[in-house]
């Protein structure tokens, strides 16, 4: 409804840069709004409360680098945690606050980014604009991109890095030092702050310089020289990338493999007709039209691309299509192999959305869009400018009016399909609680259970829960949470029959050595089913959800309050805390009647 | 005349910018004295984001390359990551990160970079290459009328993105949200449970606290047993207590030594009287006599 009308004035073609540009600052502002109307006072996604978490950490202990127990990779690429932790310094506002100002920075400039690019590759004001718009449709970046997470403040590093890359392989000797500098200092940041925006970006940069290498693309230019400069940032940009990952952040690769690996299997088990396919939009809260228009976004998107990819074939061939129009929408020069690169970027997004179909694989296809889309919406801006010139050139009214109406609903399909294809309705809306849904597990009686506990045992206890209550006691409960694995399997405590020991004995012997001292139970998982699919972090069996939809814990919770070597300590509505005694001891208990009577006084 | 101070002004300004930048970082150091919150938010972090991160332009001569709406932007991001490198050095050099540190760290940074782009502008007239147009870096594209008026634009742009930010937020946070649901808890309070309490001849007394959060009062009832599920018995004489709205109830279980030797699982157990679901919340503890081994009571006869 608010995008719409800034939209509308943004695309027309009278308007003055500077017009332009300012409404392109409204609209990067205005976008935000929908998130932080979210979650306006406390992190509330999953990644949210890692980060705020490891922003205390830095706060709290003046040190980088402090272990992360929600996801312990994060704690390697403190871009965004050293960031906010100085607002926080300068201005004394709280971790949220500072994160937010942060955010609203990088949100706002991560759209005018995509305009300079557009603008860097050559095309006019309006194209690069609209290019800009288009990218807000993205599935990512009204929400996810948003979030209090490195990737929200990668992205926008990474669209400048080529914006200033693109200057500075472009720009003459005494220009180019300020835009090789930028390069530098932000592909630096790119790699400090986020692992797959990194990753990234140095393909990107590697796309670009290779296309500046064909000399059909780059020959009339002095194409050497520009290739020679491109292939110095890239691989200066790559061996920094992997400096930091062998000396600083060596468990990148074994935190990134598994969903890569996971992705690609699930997908040819989907296409030889196997299982571990997603059913698209499953369970999803998410109304019809949205759904339809998630559909309905991709073809649309391609036929944009591909009236794009007929203009681009006339303008390579130097030849102007009858209306003359083109010819001042693309990039002319040198620019258009980083043009050619940008597109070819932006077409991997239709067979990235095939990764949609598997369930490992969905989730790295969509944040590959916010990068995909970079290249996407640069490439078909100069379409869409093309196609409302077409349409205003109408004769007929009715024509006219029809043919801007088409116009105006495909934008509606793309930017409604593009919110819906990113996050489902449970995280953009709040509302009440959602039993395993990360953004809506958080209650005052959690936050009463995970206060109670920070009064009672102080902070940095370790403790072994379930993800949902993991989130809030790793987070505002300053506890440090058992990150469970193939080694640490702490859904087998919970899984054990009741009657026979909680167990493996080497897991006691590991909670032991580890002084985990702590268990903190949600009775529902004995009765619901996370709505995301997992009950721990990390990779936990298949079968704690049973063939029947049902949990596997159910009936097997209540033996916790038996185990000899474990005290409930706490009991409310849904929680109960367990002290843990280990190593367990063989214990006697009275069971016949005897003369023990006491008394109970209240006030 | 006017005009000649003008110019002198603006020509001072020139040449020697860098330095004023870092004048008016250094400045921070007053600012910080402001109490914290979004009122020294407000003067602080844009001096705090954009100095560094013009004098990054600056060191290499870009300041005067590249339009207004670009650098502003692109300092805006070039100042955020030397809040992180800022503190990466900090860490390499061992120094703890705090408000102090950074700010003395990123001043260091901003004198050498003013050195550096000090030193640029008394070379400022070196000749750029010829024969290469100039590329455009944001929407900007010379059809402006006015810089004025496009600064203007910009400013009303932010000032109301900013409002509707703020205006929707604040009746947001203040409009009618749903009512939280109702909980309540029990749990102990005394010393830590950290495994069986030994207990002395006088007895020992347990104390627990229950609090109760709803609009509503309730009645419940407090009931301490021993044996474990399957055989409980009685501890105590059930007490039934009201717990009121947003109400703590503090409790004791007072116990003597407990016969012979073996070792008793204590469970106090709070349930609702009234309602749908007599809910119930229960804690427990393990007790034994004092100088009484773990296992005692296998093999000894009871007394």
């Amino acid at each position: 409804m608010i995008e719409l009308p800034i939209i509308g004035l943004l695309s027309h073609s009278r308007l003055s840069g500077g017009a332009r540009s300012a409404i392109l600052t409204l609209f990067g502002i205005v976008t935000f709004l929908p998130k932080l109307l979210r979650n306006p006072s406390g992190p509330d996604y999953h990644d949210e409360y890692a980060h705020w978490r490891a922003i205390y950490n830095i706060l709290s202990s003046g040190k980088l680098f402090e272990p992360a127990s929600i996801i312990p990779i994060i704690s390697d690429y403190p871009g965004l945690h050293a960031a906010t932790a100085a607002i926080v310094n300068f201005s004394g506002l709280d971790i949220w606050q500072s994160g937010t100002v942060l955010l609203i920075l990088c949100h706002l400039a991560e759209v005018l980014g995509i305009a300079a690019l557009g603008r860097s590759v050559g095309l006019d004001s309006r194209a690069a604009g609209i290019a800009a718009i288009l990218y807000a449709a993205n599935s990512s970046y009204l929400y996810f991109d948003t979030q209090f997470a490195y990737e929200s403040m990668a992205i926008t590093l990474l669209i400048w890095s080529l914006v200033c890359f693109v200057q500075a392989i472009r720009s003459p000797r005494g220009r180019r030092g300020v835009w090789v500098a930028s390069t530098v200092l932000l592909c630096a940041g790119t790699i400090i702050t986020h692992h797959l925006s990194a990753f990234g970006l140095a393909l990107i940069m590697l796309l670009i310089s290779i296309a500046l290498s064909v000399p059909p693309l780059a020959r009339q230019e002095g194409w050497k020289q520009t290739a020679g400069r491109a292939w110095g940032l890239t691989l200066t940009m790559i061996t920094a990338f992997a400096l930091w990952i062998s000396f600083v952040a060596p468990e990148t690769a074994t935190y990134l493999f598994p969903y890569v690996g996971q992705g690609l299997s699930q997908l040819m088990n989907t296409a030889g007709g196997g299982g571990a396919s997603k059913t698209l939009f499953a369970a999803s809260l998410s109304p019809l039209y949205e759904q339809d228009s998630s559909f309905l976004m991709v073809p649309l998107m391609l036929a944009l691309a591909v009236v794009a990819a007929f203009l681009v074939r006339g303008w390579l061939k130097q030849r102007l299509l009858p209306d003359g129009s083109r010819g001042s929408l693309l990039p002319s020069g040198s620019l258009r192999a980083t043009f050619v690169a940008l597109a070819v970027l932006g077409l991997v997004y239709f067979p990235s959305t095939i990764f949609i179909l598997s369930a490992a694989g969905s989730e790295g296809a969509r944040r590959s869009w916010a990068q995909s889309w970079v290249g996407l919406t640069v490439f078909i801006g100069p379409a869409a400018v093309w196609l409302l010139g077409w349409a205003g050139s109408r004769r007929r009214l009715w024509s006219r009016v029809s043919a801007r109406a088409v116009l105006a609903l495909s934008l509606v399909v793309i930017i409604v399909g593009g919110v819906a294809a990113g996050q489902d309705a449970v995280y953009r809306f709040p509302g009440p609680f959602w039993y395993g849904t990360d953004a809506r597990d958080e209650t005052p009686e959690l936050d009463a259970m995970s206060q109670w506990f920070l009064d009672r045992f102080g902070a940095g206890n370790n403790i072994v829960t379930d993800r949902y209550t993991g989130l809030i006691e790793a987070s505002h409960g300053l506890q440090n949470t058992g990150f469970p694995s193939a080694g640490f399997p702490i859904w087998d405590l919970y899984s054990s029959k009741p009657g026979q020991p909680v167990g493996p004995p080497f897991l006691l012997e590991e909670l032991q050595y580890s002084k985990f001292l702590y268990l903190i139970v949600d009775e529902r998982m004995a009765t619901d089913v996370p709505e995301v699919g997992a009950y721990f972090e990390g990779v936990e069996p298949n079968d704690l959800i049973t063939s029947a939809g049902k949990s596997l814990f159910a009936g097997r919770l209540g033996k916790f309050n038996t185990v000899q070597w474990m005290y409930k300590v706490f009991a409310s509505d849904n929680y109960a805390v367990y002290r843990m005694a280990l190593p367990a001891e063989s214990i006697t208990y009275q069971t016949k009647a005897a003369n023990f009577h006491g008394e109970i006084s209240v006030g | 005349m006017t005009m000649g101070r003008h110019e002198r002004r603006g020509s001072l300004w020139q040449r020697t910018w860098p330095c004023w930048l870092v004048v008016i970082f250094a400045a921070l150091a007053l600012v910080r004295e402001m109490p914290g919150g979004w009122g020294r938010a407000v003067v602080a972090l844009p001096i705090a984001i954009l100095v560094p991160g013009a004098l990054t332009l600056g060191a290499w001569r870009g300041r005067r390359r590249i339009d207004w709406v670009a650098s502003g932007f692109l300092s805006a991001l070039l100042g955020v990551l030397w809040f992180a490198f800022a503190s990466l050095i900090l860490f390499v050099a061992h120094v703890l990160i705090t408000a102090g540190s950074t700010f003395v760290c990123l001043l260091a940074l901003c004198v050498l970079l003013a050195i550096a782009a000090q030193l640029r502008i008394s070379t400022e007239n070196l000749p750029i290459e010829d024969g290469s147009e100039d590329i455009p870096v944001s929407l900007l594209d010379g059809s402006e009328s006015s810089v004025v008026k496009t600064v203007g634009y910009h400013a009303a742009a932010v000032a109301g993105g900013i409002l509707l930010l703020v205006g929707g937020t604040y009746s947001y946070v203040h409009g009618s949200l749903p009512a939280p649901a109702d909980y309540t808890w029990i749990a102990w309070s005394g010393p830590q449970v950290t495994g069986v309490i030994a207990v002395g001849p006088a007895g020992a007394s347990l104390p627990f606290t229950i609090e109760h959060h709803a609009a509503t009062a309730g009645e419940y009832r407090l009931t301490a047993t021993w044996g474990g599920p399957a055989q409980p018995h009685s501890l105590a004489n059930p007490v039934t207590l009201q717990l009121a709205p947003e109400g703590t109830v503090n409790g004791r279980l007072s116990i003597p030594a407990p016969p012979g030797g073996c070792t008793y699982r204590l469970v106090v157990t709070l349930t609702q009287l009234h309602g749908a679901a007599q809910k119930s919340w229960f804690i427990n503890a393990d007790v034994r006599q004092r100088g009484a081994r773990l296992n005692v009571c296998a093999g000894r006869p009871r007394r």
